[in-house]
């Protein structure tokens, strides 16, 4: 039973085609196990389609019809040819529009890098570095406690496996945890089970503990 | 020369249907979509025969107004027209994935419309919910009575925007509408950046509890 749910601003966000592709990823990855924030999607694309509906309609070229209606049967060879979707990794527990940007292993953190603490991440690149968006996976063993830390921006994470409990409560899988610029926060993962979560963040983050200053170099 | 009196026919359709638009626009906030059943016909007569006459039928119909839409977005009239052409060429494509028991025409066209805008436009990756993944969880059960009505889902839309108040309202349209960032749209309502959120932030949750039918939350 999912408890954290995503925050409607963002889902309409995205229904939109606002977001950024790391806030997509990490949305498309929670409605894959939320139905209550994926029906929130749809409500927001049928007020997307509604609006659509409502523009002011703009003269349409005379000549448009006619170039469109010559590409078809170019499209009808092409789509002989398409080529089967690529290979699809499957990873228990992490929905497909996720797995398929992450290593192809059989275990699914083989090839992610190591950090302090046994802690493993794996940094997905969609391109939006520049917008200052990063996307990261990371798998913290039982009972960890993840260093104090603040966010220059938003922070939102999913759990996927295992869980992790903060000052705001306890996140399970499917569960989303969205801190701000104004929370400071000290997760700890599962005390049995550790924790498989995406992280997307805007900014740096900016890590308040003993170890802070270390973390901060690492972290760019 | 032959082609140029295509393109004549071709315009006059689009002026015609631009007219229709116009004079039904009176009444929109308060009818449902009337022409959603007849779009859905076209829609049908592609995937299943691969109808051109009903895809051209189709394009003049909704052609003016996704334009319409994706210049309101900042397109200008060459790209938007481009887009357009890539729009309808998925729609031809993917024909037979609408699915009319989940959702309007106009929602499919308007997913189909901002994806585009997102791949061509912004040249950006945008992950996409598998809709054959295994771990998708079951939709929610809905009560018999609440089954699936395109009219049923325009109208509650029309009330639950009618609903909002007016400020409320616009920063939504702003955000489907127009390409801004939180913080021009700021400044140009000369709002503080923290208000705007804030409010984009109370719209969408009360948009949402009215748009799944909570209308007294």
């Amino acid at each position: 039973m999912i408890k954290h749910h995503i925050h409607p601003e963002i889902l309409m966000a995205y229904a939109a085609g606002k977001t950024s592709p790391s806030v997509s990823l990490i949305v498309a990855s929670h409605i894959t196990l939320c139905s209550e924030c994926r029906k929130g999607v749809e409500s927001f694309e049928n007020l997307g389609g509604k609006l659509l509906e409502d523009s002011d309609p703009v003269e349409i070229n005379s000549s448009s019809l006619e170039s469109i209606l010559g590409k078809l049967d170019n499209i009808e060879l092409d789509d002989q040819f398409d080529e089967p979707t690529d290979k699809v990794n499957s990873f228990k527990n992490i929905p497909s529009v996720l797995s398929k940007y992450l290593p192809d292993t059989d275990i699914l953190t083989d090839e992610w890098k190591k950090s302090i603490g046994g802690i493993k991440y794996f940094d997905i690149d969609l391109g939006d570095f520049k917008q200052n968006t990063h996307a990261r996976m990371l798998s913290i063993p039982p009972g960890r406690k993840l260093p104090h830390h603040g966010h220059e921006s938003q922070e939102l994470t999913l759990v996927l496996e295992g869980g992790f409990s903060d000052e705001n409560g306890s996140y399970n899988a499917g569960d989303v945890a969205i801190e701000d610029e104004n929370n400071i926060h000290t997760p700890v993962s599962d005390p049995s089970e550790g924790c498989v979560c995406l992280v997307v963040y805007e900014g740096k983050l900016k890590f308040k503990g003993l170890f802070g200053p270390i973390l901060n170099i690492l972290n760019k | 020369m032959f082609l140029e009196n295509t393109f004549e026919t071709a315009g006059l359709s689009a002026k015609l249907s631009y007219i229709n638009f116009k004079k039904e626009k009176t009444y929109k906030l308060l009818k449902p979509a009337v022409k959603d059943q007849e779009l859905t016909n076209l829609i049908t007569l592609v995937a299943t025969k691969k109808d051109r006459v009903a895809f051209g039928n189709l394009f003049k119909l909704v052609g003016p107004r996704i334009k319409g839409y994706l210049m309101k977005l900042g397109s200008n009239d060459i790209v938007a027209e481009d887009l357009l052409q890539e729009v309808m060429l998925t729609v031809w494509r993917k024909s037979e994935t609408f699915d009319r028991s989940k959702a309007a025409v106009s929602t499919w066209l308007f997913t189909i419309a901002r994806n585009k805008r997102i791949d061509l436009l912004r040249k950006e990756i945008r992950p996409q919910l598998d809709p054959n993944d295994p771990m998708l969880t079951p939709n929610q059960e809905e009560p018999a009575d609440e089954k699936y009505s395109a009219n049923q889902e325009s109208v509650k839309i029309t009330d639950a925007i009618n609903m909002l108040p007016d400020e409320q309202a616009k920063l939504i349209k702003m955000t489907y509408y127009e390409d801004k960032s939180h913080s021009i749209i700021a400044d140009e309502l000369n709002m503080p950046l923290g208000t705007v959120k804030s409010r984009i932030r109370l719209a969408s949750t009360r948009l949402k509890k009215l748009l799944e039918g909570h209308l007294h939350d």
